[in-house]
This record gives C-alpha cells, structure tokens and sequence, in this order.
C-alpha cells in the first residue's frame, strides 16, 4: 500500500485566470504560485512539505498544515508529483513538480491560449497582431500558428 | 589472561554484588508481581524499577575503580622440616611434634595493578546514566523536536483538537501542552518534556486514519503520561537502565517499567472519555496500519528513548515498552465492563506473606550468593605448584594471603606466629635469618615474609585440622 508511487499520468490541471494576477498568479492561487516557485528554486528535489514550509516561513509566517492542504492541491492538479518515501524520520511524502518553470508557463499559456481561440477565433488573432507590433512577416507566422492552434483544437 | 584472573574480574564487589543484587531482585519481583494480580500498574511499573536501582546503590557503597591488585605467585621452592627448624616455624612452645616428614613449599607472591575491566564497564555505566539523566531531563524535549523535525502548530491549526485538549488538561489539572505534528505517514503519538515544557505530538498518519473521536482518545492516553509525568520516569529508569547497560536482565526490567506505565495511561486516559471504548478502536486501527508500513525510521528508533511512546511494535513483546494489542484492549474493555473486583481479604494477606518470604528468600541468596564469593576465593585460588597447599585466600586488599593445609596437623594452643623477617611485628618472633638460611632454594632476594600462623580461625571449608599460613606481601 505505502510503496504505491503516485505517478499515475495525468495532463497538468490549470483551472483559472485571473487577470489581475502577476506572473504566475494569473493561473494559480498566490499560495499555490509561492509553493511552486519554492520548488522550482530548491537545488532538493524531491522536497517534503515541511522543507517547502521552512523556506516559505522565512519571508511571511504561514501554517504548516496550510502548505499541506496547498501542496495536496498541487498534487491534485497534476501540477506536482509525489511519492512516499522511507527516511531517517519515518515514511513522508516528497513532491516534485511535474514541469519544470518554462515548460509550465508554456503549458498553461497554450491552454489560456487555445481556450481563448476555440471560444473567440479571429477575434483572438486580431486582438494578438494588434497588441504587438509585429513585421508583416510575424503576423503571417502567427496567423498560421493561431490557425494551427485552432484546427488542433477542433 | 587465565580463570583467576577471570575471577578475580567478576568477584570485584561493585560488579559481583551489583549484578547478584539486580537477578535476585529481578527474580523475585516477577514472582511477586505473578502472586499479586490485584496489583495496579502503577504499583508494578514502580517495583519493576527496584532491581535498576540496586545497582546504583552497590555502586556508590562499593564504588568502582579502574584498577585492581591481582595476586600472582610463584614457586621459589621447597624445604623438609628438620627438628631445628620446627620451633621456628611453629612456635617455640609447641609440644607436639610437627610432622617432619612434611615437605613444605614455598612460594613468593606478590600483587600487581591491572585493568579492571568489571571495574570500567561500571564506571562507563555511572558515567553515561548520569549524562544521560542529566541530558534528558534538561534538553530532551528539544533533542527529540530537532532530530524529529516537529513542527508546532499554530492556534487556528486543528483549533477543534487544540480546544478539546485544553478541556481534558483542564480536567487532569495540568498546563495544557504545546501541539506539534510530525511528517511521518506512519500513525503515532507521543509526548515530550516535563514541567511546564511538554509537548504533545500527532504524527501526520495518526490525523489521517482516525476519526475525531479516536484521535481525541489518543490525546487523552498522552495526557495521562503527562499526567504521570511519564518522561521524567522514562528518562530516570533509562539513565539506571545505562549503569548497568551490561546486563541484560536491566532491559527486561526496563521494558516490564515501561509497559506497565503503558497500562497505566491506558487505564487513565480511557477514563477521561466519554466512550472509553474510542481508545481501543484507535489503538486496533493504529496497529493494523503499522503491521502494513515498514519498520520505523533510524532516527525514530534511536530518538524514541527521548519520547514517552515508542513506535515501535516490530520488536519481540520482551524489549517492547508497549504492552500486546490484545493485553491492552483487555485492559480498556475491563475499564467499561464490569468494576475490577477488590482482592478478599485471605487473598490479600496470603499475597502479603507470600510477598514477605519471597523478600526474605531474596535477601537470603543475596547474603549466600555474597559468601559464595569469598568462599570461592578461599577454597578455589589453589596454588596448584605447592604440593601440600589446599587453598588460599585473599581479602580482596591483595595483601594478605592466607595458604590452608591439610597435610599439617599441629595444636594451635602452643602455636606462636613467627616472622622471618619483620621485628616490626609484634608477637612475632625476631627474625631468624639463619633459619632461612637454611631452607633449599629459597630465594634471598625476596621480599615477601613467610610467617606461619597457628590460627585455625575460619580457614574457609569448614574442616578443623587445616592449619593457615600467611604470607604478609611487602608493600
């Protein structure tokens, strides 16, 4: 039951967007962002929750329990991965983040990305090639991205 | 190194009566305790500690030394009794005739320092109980936080189980503890600390597999350690248990201490609760998930002597500190059912007699098994060259040898004790040189003095026609 490694896969879960939200905030909880962002820093890997806990309580107090519950969701949405472990102090689990920072970034802006285009189309192409000040030649490169993007989705 | 020196080890007396003191005691408290099944926990968890202590007592009466005299001797060599010769070494008022016919032999003894090894294992064990009683007690609960990394919890963190704690402290009069969790997945509580510093401890496993109602009912059996101040007297009975870390009957002892103070945290903290039978579900509940995670951690392992509950249920039920599941389940369900019976009053006086011979039959092989000793220095230390010596005996200085004969009969009323070279001594004869002199192969250069003696006083087998013959060793 213990040795049972949870790495059973499941696409990565990006669940919102907050437009207010900076960085990596717009698609995760400001808590969750922390967490994630103490992980992809950590030269440990895989880390336990109580080591996420001491890094995060050295710039803002934070419960433990908290950063448990958070560390779970994470797990949740596939965003990080763990297993249990057999230490010095006992069985514990570690987490590892199934993306590391780029790729994730990549991912949840292809998924905004592609949620936007499936729902509005042109109106989203437009909105890009306006919002950028872009050559001819970029604006036929990612027309032709945009409908690609758009013909997988279909 | 050869048996005597083997023996002369083991006779030191901190090392010989401690660890007669300890059996015997050990011995006699668990036919105690099996004669008395009325008794409390309490009451066993506290005479279990006897046989730990006893050690600790012999130890500062008989205290230890890191070196000892060993008597070693030689054969110098061998003279027949010629008519001459007998006043001097009988007295000169004696009657009888010695038997001349005797060849008496001679040998040098002499002592010598050696390292008693019975003498630095109990010197290691005084050493590392009192550091350990000393550590423990002032920083066990922070040794035991650090190793274990646990995390305290904050006052909006489980503030259900944070409120219903402070209610059964409240309840058992005493200050409501500090709440800490540990990351282990594997379910276990414990506490730390005494005083004002304690510290109750979930584990993350234990809050996962039990329910509100069991995980308050853990709470209670931890509060009740508290309440009995359950990590003074484990860190008490572990620093006796290092005096006299050599013996195993110690851990045994030990572990009956702590299985007993186990029952009793059951006992109390089952009766603070409102179902009392929530305690036995969760401890069902937390043995099952044990039997199906692996072993505890190293450091659990190495940290749970620091800890009132011990984790750890892989080791065989004689060097546990829990009792068996089922013995304490028994225990609680007494606890609901039916009220535990009073012992009648024939039974009870009958377990007070049987108890009284039990001590004094105890104390009767101590005081036995303490003569056995000198006995066995007195007939077993045999000078094997000397063809007429029956035995010799020390006492323990190393500067006094008594050598017993049979081959001698001689009447002590007429005896006078000679010296063959100390006037210092008194009643003794002046030294005759020319007696020694004269005696085959005797080595002039030796200092030891040969003085026969008339006594017959305890030569040590008990036999009348032994005559003894001291050798004084020169300091």
């Amino acid at each position: 039951m213990w040795s049972e490694a949870m790495t059973e896969e499941k696409k990565p879960e990006f669940s919102q967007y907050n437009l207010d939200g900076k960085a990596l905030e717009a698609f995760l909880g400001p808590l969750e962002s922390n967490i994630m962002e103490a992980i992809w820093g950590s030269k440990k890997t895989p880390i336990t929750v109580r080591e996420i806990y001491s890094a995060l309580n050295k710039t803002k107090k934070i419960a433990y329990t908290t950063v448990m519950s958070t560390m779970d969701r994470l797990f949740e949405k596939s965003l990080l991965d763990r297993k249990i472990e057999k230490g010095r102090g006992g069985l514990y689990y570690v987490y590892w983040p199934k993306l590391g920072k780029q790729n994730f970034q990549k991912s949840a802006v292809r998924e905004v990305l592609a949620s936007l285009i499936g729902n509005f189309g042109e109106a989203v192409t437009s909105c890009l090639i306006e919002e950028t000040n872009m050559e001819e030649g970029e604006r036929k490169a990612l027309r032709e991205q945009l409908s690609k993007i758009k013909r997988n989705k279909n | 190194m050869n048996f005597e020196d083997v023996l002369v080890q083991v006779f030191q007396p901190y090392f010989y009566y401690s660890v007669i003191a300890l059996v015997v005691s050990f011995v006699c408290i668990k036919i105690v305790v099996k004669c008395c099944p009325f008794m409390g926990s309490r009451a066993k968890s506290l005479i279990y500690l006897v046989p730990i202590v006893a050690p600790l007592f012999v130890m500062l009466s008989f205290p230890p030394k890191t070196m000892i005299q060993a008597v070693s001797y030689r054969l110098i060599g061998s003279f027949s009794i010629s008519a001459p010769q007998a006043p001097a070494l009988f007295g000169p008022f004696h009657l009888m005739q010695p038997p001349l016919s005797q060849t008496i032999t001679v040998v040098a003894l002499s002592t010598n320092q050696i390292f008693s090894i019975t003498g630095i294992l109990c010197l290691t064990g005084l050493a590392i109980g009192g550091i350990y009683a000393v550590t423990t007690t002032m920083m066990g609960d922070w040794i035991a936080s650090r190793l274990l990394h646990v995390i305290n919890l904050d006052s909006n963190e489980y503030d259900w189980l944070q409120t219903e704690i402070a209610k059964i402290s409240k309840k058992l009069s005493i200050q409501t503890p500090q709440i800490g969790l540990v990351e282990d997945l594997r379910p276990n509580a414990f506490t730390m600390g005494n005083g004002g510093k304690t510290k109750l401890v979930f584990t993350i496993g234990l809050l996962n597999i039990l329910d509100k109602e069991e995980i308050l009912a853990v709470a209670s059996h931890e509060l009740a350690h508290i309440k009995n101040h359950d990590f003074l007297f484990k860190a008490l009975s572990n620093s006796l248990t290092a005096i006299s870390f050599f013996n195993p009957l110690t851990y045994f002892a030990f572990f009956n201490s702590q299985r007993e103070r186990e029952m009793l945290a059951d006992e109390n903290g089952a009766k603070l609760l409102e179902k009392p039978e929530s305690l036995a579900n969760a401890l069902t509940k937390i043995t099952k998930a044990l039997q199906s995670l692996p072993g505890e951690g190293r450091l659990i392992r190495v940290t749970s002597n620091l800890l009132v509950t011990s984790p750890i249920i892989h080791r065989p039920q004689i060097l546990s500190g829990h009792p068996k599941i089922n013995l304490r389940l028994k225990n609680i369900s007494q606890l609901t059912s039916i009220k535990p019976k009073r012992p009648k009053s024939s039974k009870l006086i009958a377990a007070i007699l049987l108890t009284c011979v039990i001590i004094v039959a105890g104390v009767a092989t101590t005081y036995a098994l303490v003569n056995l000793q000198s006995g066995y220095i007195t007939c077993k230390i045999a000078l094997t060259e000397a063809a007429y010596v029956k035995g010799v005996s020390t006492d323990l200085t190393g500067t006094h040898i008594i050598l017993i004969s049979s081959n001698l009969t001689f009447n002590p009323m007429f005896g006078q004790i000679y010296s063959l070279q100390d006037p210092n001594l008194q009643n003794i004869a002046p030294p005759n040189q020319a007696l020694r002199n004269e005696m085959p192969n005797f080595n002039q250069n030796q200092t030891e003095y040969f003085t026969p003696q008339t006594s017959l006083a305890n030569p040590g087998n008990g036999k009348s026609n032994e005559i003894a013959v001291h050798l004084y060793i020169d300091k």
